[in-house]
């Protein structure tokens, strides 16, 4: 089962951590809040939040912008 | 992580922090004069005194400035901690006996006023503790420099620096609000608000944003808006070659840290609104100029702006940062707005890339994508009434009329691909992938302008607002609410260009309540007038629907006048359509259920017009019956009635022959 963000399914693989997770989807905006199956990941604990299958990835970007 | 103990209580904190930041974590109140969590530590006061041992060895060090390398114990209250503290506020006392923040003090650690009497004794209750913190917030912080120490020994005082009569103070009262004396007092507010400390108290909240997490959010403070460039980029959301494509390979050659690292002057404030700490616009100062009527000259150039980047850059394929900074300066020195020069360059570029126009169309200007010197001779020729630039400075819309005319152009692909709403030229967003965004720049009473709502994020990339009726309603409040800022006179940006650090916990975060109260506390201190953040939006509902109504007097304001060109909502050309072909497949198999494999590109590309063109009628009928107007887009009888406009003379009469019966 893959894992979902912002209920898209996107590709898992073993070990993926959030910030890599980040990157491969180009979430660079600074501004966001994430939530793993509704739990909020602080910012600095990015690099070390394994995601494991079937996780359903919120990540909420603040509006910013103009 | 370390491990410190604090007054017996044991916690681990990361390397770095000071003992006062552990000490919080763990609820211990250390006293503090001269310390400001948005200010570098000065420790010039010394009441936060306390004892820290490290490997067996003790010693006084004041907890606002010293951070924990190591593992350490500490106390605030031991004898030696407590004999530091008393002795420097006993000292304090005797010579300012009547400050209340000593006095407080005083009472908390049970210490005397002692019998000496200090040579420079003032028994102002309001007497100036020399801290520091009013030079340090207005110098280093807000980067105005208006104060500063003189004086020696028991003649040291704080006072205006002034450069030829002239002060550099700009009035902000950051320093007022940061006195912990009351020291300093805003004798003059010139717009003589009804509660100028609550203001301030608004204002520093914004301030102290600014000067803490801006460097980790926005960075607005050191590249302002530019910031933009590279995150649009990344979403596909950066305007290239006239809106066809949302990202570019050279995107990285405009990206900020370029204008930071080698154009922008850092750490000055800019005078853009009197004492706004946020300071995003940025400038290039002694920039020599290559082309026009001032070339050879050394300039200061008044941005480049991400609307400024991306109009003159990324949507003419023009990734050469001088030809940009050389283009925002005449813009600005001809009174020629960037976003609409950018816009309508990148809608002639292409009509050239098209055979619509030619060399000798536009009089030997070579009008390629990627072309910025052409571009630049382009905005001089416009700028002097002569050649091509007769033709280009009329705008989008009227070069539509004379492209199909005069060169028999047609007229259905240039209404596709000119990307202007209402007769104004787009401001510089990829909207093809947010319908909510596309409505943003449609329905918006001035033309194509996100300024109303930005609301690509919420809709496109974190999928909030799914229903036609959630982007309803996203297009009511959010337009409502910006509007406010306009009627107020108050800029947008520290409303979300910053953000508490706890604004993800806030109920609805997107909206920034503690910002949004901040202003309701803004307006109730100007104006003695109570309010919440439901009456702020209906105060804009109000002049929205009168101004609505105005453009329905003037000819406009009806649902055809919301209409967009195809461009902003899917992809017009084949080549449009391939760059992104996954995307758009999956949304005909998915929305449509279509067998994409068994259709040809003009069948996928038609059946994802009507798809999409549809989507935009649906979201019109939800947004007009969401604020209350008619199918047709005009407010109802009901709705004037709602917002008491309707007894403005002769806008009920105007308006009646609109309504449905
Ligand atoms: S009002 Fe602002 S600019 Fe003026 S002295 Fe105080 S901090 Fe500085
Ligand atoms: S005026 Fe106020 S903030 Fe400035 S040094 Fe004196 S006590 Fe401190
Ligand atoms: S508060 Fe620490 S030295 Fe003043």
């Amino acid at each position: 089962m893959p894992i979902t963000v912002n209920g898209e399914q996107k590709d898992w693989r073993e070990g993926l951590t959030l910030a890599e997770l980040m990157e491969d989807l180009r979430f660079t905006f600074p501004l966001k809040i994430v939530a793993i199956n509704g739990q909020g990941v602080p910012r600095d604990a990015y690099e070390t939040t394994i995601l494991r299958d079937g996780d359903q990835v919120q990540v909420i970007h603040m509006m910013s912008g103009g | 992580m370390i491990p410190v103990v604090i007054d017996g209580q044991s916690t681990e904190i990361a390397p770095g922090a000071t003992i006062l930041e552990a000490a919080r974590s763990l609820g211990i109140e250390i006293p503090t004069l001269c310390h400001e969590d948005s200010l570098e530590p000065a420790g010039t006061c010394r009441i936060c005194s306390v004892e820290i041992t490290v490997d067996g060895r003790s010693r006084i060090v004041p907890a606002c400035k010293y951070s924990l390398e190591e593992p350490a114990r500490i106390s605030t209250n031991s004898a030696r901690a407590a004999h530091a503290r008393d002795g420097i506020l006993r000292n304090m006392l005797s010579r300012w006996p009547n400050v209340q923040v000593l006095r407080d003090l005083a009472s908390r650690f049970g210490v005397e006023e002692p019998e000496t009497k200090h040579p420079a004794r003032n028994h102002n209750e309001h007497a100036c503790i020399l801290c520091g913190l009013c030079v340090r917030i207005c110098g280093e912080g807000l980067w105005h420099h208006a104060l500063a120490f003189h004086g020696k020994g028991s003649d040291r005082h704080v006072a205006m620096v002034t450069d030829d009569g002239a002060s550099p103070c700009v009035g902000c009262g950051a320093c007022a609000a940061v006195c912990p004396s009351g020291a300093i007092t805003m004798l003059d507010d010139p717009n003589h608000p009804a509660d100028g400390p609550r203001i301030r108290r608004a204002g520093m909240v914004i301030t102290s944003e600014m000067l803490l997490l801006d460097k980790l959010q926005c960075r607005m403070r050191e590249v302002g808006t530019g910031h933009l460039v590279e995150i649009m980029n990344d979403y596909d959301l950066l305007p290239v070659h006239n809106f066809r494509f949302g990202s570019h390979p050279d995107a990285e050659k405009i990206a900020s840290h370029h204008f930071k690292a080698r154009y922008f002057t850092q750490g000055v404030a800019d005078g853009c609104g009197l004492g706004c700490d946020m300071a995003c616009a940025k400038a290039v100062d002694d920039f020599v100029l290559k082309t026009g009527p001032d070339k050879g000259k050394s300039v200061i150039v008044d941005g480049p702006e991400y609307e400024t980047l991306a109009g003159c850059g990324a949507n003419l394929g023009n990734f050469d940062p001088e030809c940009i900074i050389e283009l925002n300066y005449y813009c600005d020195h001809y009174g020629i707005d960037t976003i609409s020069f950018g816009t309508l360059t990148a809608f002639v570029m292409e009509c050239f890339a098209n055979g619509i126009l030619d060399l000798e169309r536009t009089g030997g200007l070579d009008l390629r994508f990627g072309n910025g010197q052409a571009a630049l001779e382009l905005l001089h020729q416009m700028a002097r009434g002569e050649g091509f630039g007769l033709v280009a400075g009329q705008g989008t819309r009227r070069m539509k009329a004379i492209f199909a005319a005069e060169y028999g152009a047609d007229p259905a692909f240039l209404q596709d691909i000119a990307m202007e709403a209402k007769g104004m030229e787009y401001s510089e967003y990829v909207t093809k992938e947010s319908l909510a965004q596309q409505g943003g720049y449609g329905i918006a009473l001035k033309g194509a302008q996100h300024d109303e709502a930005w609301l690509i994020f919420m809709d496109m990339v974190n999928k909030q607002i799914p229903t036609f009726e959630d982007k309803a309603e996203a297009l009511h409040y959010f337009p409502m609410w910006r509007t406010w800022f306009g009627l107020n006179g108050l800029c947008k940006l520290p409303w979300n260009d910053v953000e508490p650090a706890d604004n993800a916990q806030q109920a609805e975060p997107h909206k920034v309540p503690l910002h949004t109260q901040g202003y309701c506390d803004f307006f109730a201190g100007m104006t003695g007038k109570e309010v919440t953040p439901a009456d702020l939006i209906l105060q804009s509902e109000r002049v929205y629907n009168f101004q609505r109504i105005f453009n329905l007097k003037m000819g406009f304001g009806r649902r055809k006048h919301d209409s967009i060109p195809y461009r902003s909502m899917g992809p017009v050309t084949q080549e449009e359509y391939l760059s992104r072909q996954d995307r758009y497949d999956s949304q005909l198999r998915e929305e449509l259920g279509l067998d994409t494999a068994s259709m040809n590109l003009s069948e996928k590309r038609a059946a994802l017009r009507k798809l999409r063109e549809q989507r935009y009628e649906s979201l019109l009928d939800a947004v007009y019956k969401r604020r209350g107007w008619t199918p047709d887009g005009v407010p109802t009888e009901e709705t004037c009635r709602r917002l008491g406009i309707h007894k403005v003379e002769g806008l009920m009469d105007l308006i009646a022959p609109h309504q449905q019966k």
